[in-house]
């Protein structure tokens, strides 16, 4: 763990080295073997997406799969970002210094700039996700960056933002996707089976949902500690004296 | 003769597993081991999306929906390691410092 643990064990052992190398070119050479290898009868799941996806409700092949056809994929991936802003949020805040946690004028009228440009990217990404390349990680890939630009300048607008928001968005990705997966149920189909009309309204629903959901769990994650208690519903910039990036 | 791209794309995406894996097992710094999974881990987005390229031209689409899960899963994991990291840096140092005031009354 320490870097004199590392020099102990390198000085004096030339074999231990030699031998990972020799591993791991032997392991290179299988894997390569193996990808290299003519593969014989397997045309992949192509032409099985595209016989279904009349009835999908989307035209967008990779997001019929995510959404539609294999939504215990995106269920599941929803349920570990959770899982991870809530390992992050429960460990006990470390403290390590900023010096200048105020940001110049130039970078903060950038930010302000670029967040509601951000903000209009990730919902053309989400719309264009209906039928070419796109979708709700995409869009809640540039709503964490925006989250990020506003963490990292320390902005008065996310000291603003109410904690209970904070929370409730965290957990309303998953919470949303099994709601609509139950009611695919109460309609009488299988858990998630989405077909059809209803198909196009339900995987719009649940991209806008999981988008907004994935971009609060990005931020979240890179703030890395839960915003404290007292500072909600703070209207102005949070006394920073250990990283400024309470919300 | 050319290579075709999806070739060199692939043995890229290997190379970059083995790598990561060397780094993984042969760094003792934590960060380091970090950054290692990470590579690992886009070997394996670069590889998987090779092989959705597939042979013959038609694109498969369900590596390519694997990959959009595995990198936002790959965020979310480094972000709690990263976490759980700056902990053990935290609680490390505390320990040197007990040592080290240990050591100093005894003197």
């Amino acid at each position: 763990m320490t870097g004199n643990e590392s020099t102990g064990h390198r000085r004096g052992m030339g074999l231990v080295p030699l031998f990972n190398l020799v591993m791991l070119v032997a392991l290179f050479a299988a894997l390569a073997w193996g990808y290299l290898a003519p593969v014989s009868g397997s045309s992949g799941l192509a032409h099985r997406v595209d016989a279904a996806l009349v009835e999908s409700g989307v035209e967008s092949r990779v997001t019929a799969v995510l959404l539609n056809y294999r939504a215990y994929d995106t269920l599941l991936e929803c349920f570990v970002l959770f899982l991870g802003v809530v390992a992050v949020w429960s460990l006990r805040p470390f403290r390590y210094d900023r010096h200048d946690p105020s940001p110049g004028l130039i970078l903060s009228s950038l930010v302000r700039l670029l967040v509601p440009l951000m903000v209009l990217v990730g919902g053309y990404l989400l719309w264009a996700g209906s039928n070419q390349a796109g979708g709700a990680f995409q869009a809640g890939a540039i709503l964490g960056g925006a989250g990020v630009l506003l963490l990292l300048t320390s902005s008065p607008l996310l000291s603003a933002l109410p904690r209970g928001l904070l929370s409730c968005g965290i957990c309303l990705g998953p919470v949303f996707f099994l709601m609509m997966g139950l009611a695919a149920m109460v309609l009488g189909r299988d858990f998630m089976e989405y077909r059809g009309e209803a198909a196009a309204l339900a995987i719009v629903a649940l991209e806008v949902v999981t988008a907004l959901s994935i971009g609060l769990c990005l931020a979240a994650l890179f703030g890395g500690r839960r915003p404290e208690a007292g500072q909600e519903g703070a209207g102005k910039a949070v006394p920073s004296q250990d990283g400024g990036e309470g919300r | 003769m050319s290579v075709p791209p999806a070739l060199v794309y692939g043995l890229t995406g290997l190379f970059l597993f083995v790598a990561g894996l060397a780094g993984l097992i042969s760094c003792a710094q934590l960060l380091r081991k970090i950054l290692a999974a990470n590579i690992m881990a886009s070997g394996v987005f670069l590889f998987l999306v090779t092989i959705g390229h597939g042979r013959g031209g038609v694109i498969d689409p369900v590596p390519h929906a694997m990959v959009l899960t595995g990198i936002v899963v790959s965020v979310s994991s480094t972000a709690v390691v990263l976490a759980l990291a700056c902990r053990v840096q935290e609680t490390a140092n505390i320990h040197d410092l007990l040592k080290r005031r240990a050591g100093g009354d005894r003197e």
